[in-house]
């Protein structure tokens, strides 16, 4: 006998004893895969988790380097980027890949809500990836300010404020944010904090449950289709076709961080005044443009209380659609809401390219 | 895998870690003693194309390999139909 099948089949027996494996096999061989003609939508899902788990490798590789203070967070990025041996591949993999990964999200949750994918029995499947989503902006928020550059700075200034607006606990927000009156020290060590500890244990609990629902009930067919071909079993055949994707995703990643790593610019100097034409991230145009839309006053209250509570609303809504779009829970089809989605990428898409465009 | 290898590389150039116990102010004195540290690992447009084409090459290498076992599994799972 092969001592070698000996020792990982005695394995096998063993971790079989001790782990629910069996039980994970079956799960595994039910799971399939859907084919039509909208099944391309599919990979984005895989593509989301595929950047996320290249956020958490280049993110442990930048810790190791970056220091959270005011007096050295600035230098150990210089020092990432010019000192250590491929330190400036490893921040543009993890500039680029978040980029990468807010993007293959939003494709993925518009494409899940235009499909009507979160009609029962998968409303806790929607609610965690809204869930997830606000997660992902909080990670792009919290790591903004990290570099301690002029633009970080006064991004997070703006930034920091918003809350302010929100009544009873505004101001409560805005100190929690900030861990004290100004932006500094503490609001650095704070948002380091919650980017690498806070927000990626909520995420690795959310994303686990998002996936265990999907191993369970698998991915929803879009309502009407007729050309449906025999779904495909997820493993192997479906995997092989999402590690193409992967592939892909990853080639155009490493293409993006090689070709536009993303600068350093000077240290942030809180007694400088801000730079003109400071923006937020790409991800926060749309509010950033609806807030500058917004008038001095509206209906009494002030236009930035009136867009925040809008946008806080609108939120809420989302996070609910399963339970409002009842006609598509019925298996009928529900034109409203697929003019609200269309209408909302409209209008985001519109705002973001109006806030790039705009000095 | 590759952003593994990466990072080990990475990782091994532990020493000679500037930041690690100066401040500012004391580097900026420091500086006028010691030379510049010499710049290692700067993205220049050489090494960077280097990056580029490794890792293209690789990864297409990787995801012609895993398409030829995508088509064995789809011949054997149409068998199976």
């Amino acid at each position: 006998m092969n001592p070698h099948s000996s020792l990982t089949s005695r394995l096998s027996v063993w971790l079989d004893d001790r782990l629910p494996i069996a039980e994970l096999k079956v799960l595994l061989s039910k799971k399939v895969a859907p084919q039509h003609k909208h099944a391309f939508w599919y990979f984005f899902g895989g593509l989301t988790l595929f950047f996320f788990g290249i956020q958490i490798i280049t993110g442990i590789l930048l810790s190791m380097y970056y220091k959270p203070t005011t007096d050295q967070a600035h230098e150990s990025i210089r020092f990432i980027t010019t000192e250590v041996q491929y330190g400036w591949l490893i921040r543009s993999l993890h500039a680029w890949s978040a980029n990468l990964m807010i993007g293959t999200m939003f494709v993925h949750m518009f494409s899940v809500f235009l499909m009507k994918a979160y009609r029962k029995p998968r409303e806790l499947m929607w609610i965690s990836g809204v869930l997830l989503m606000f997660l992902v902006l909080g990670f792009g928020f919290t790591g903004y300010l990290l570099p301690w550059d002029t633009v970080a700075y006064f991004a997070t200034l703006i930034g920091t404020e918003i809350p302010k607006t929100v009544p009873l606990i505004g101001d409560w927000g805005v100190s929690l944010l900030k861990g004290g009156e100004e932006v500094g020290g503490e609001t650095l060590v704070r948002m380091y904090s919650i980017h690498i500890i806070v927000l990626p244990l909520m995420a690795v609990v959310l994303v686990s449950f998002h996936i265990l629902l999907n191993l369970a009930f698998g991915s929803s067919v879009p309502l009407g289709i007729q050309d449906r071909k025999p779904p495909l079993p997820f493993f192997p055949n479906f995997l092989y076709r999402d590690l193409i994707a992967w592939c892909i995703g990853f080639v155009a990643l490493v293409a993006l961080a090689v070709v536009f790593p993303p600068s350093l610019g000077d240290k942030a100097d809180p007694l400088a005044s801000a730079p003109v034409g400071i923006k937020p991230e790409w991800y926060f145009l749309p509010l950033y443009q609806t807030l500058k839309f917004a008038p001095t006053s509206f209906i009494g209250v002030s236009g930035e209380l009136a867009v925040n509570g809008l946008v806080g609303l609108a939120a809420a809504l989302w996070l609910l659609i399963p339970f409002l779009d009842t006609r598509s829970t019925k298996g009928q089809t529900s034109r409203l809401f697929t003019a609200i989605g269309v209408i909302l990428v409209l209008y985001l898409a519109t705002t973001m390219a109006i806030a790039y465009a705009s000095t | 895998m590759l952003i593994a290898i990466l990072g080990v590389v990475m990782l091994a150039r532990l020493p000679g870690n500037v930041v690690s116990t100066q401040t500012d102010s004391v580097r900026a004195h420091a500086t006028i003693d010691q030379p510049t540290p010499k710049k290692v690992g700067g993205p220049d447009s050489c090494e960077r194309a280097v990056v580029f084409l490794v890792a293209t090459v690789v990864v297409v290498g990787l995801a012609i390999l895993i398409n030829q076992k995508r088509k064995r599994a789809d011949e054997k799972w149409e068998r199976g139909l």
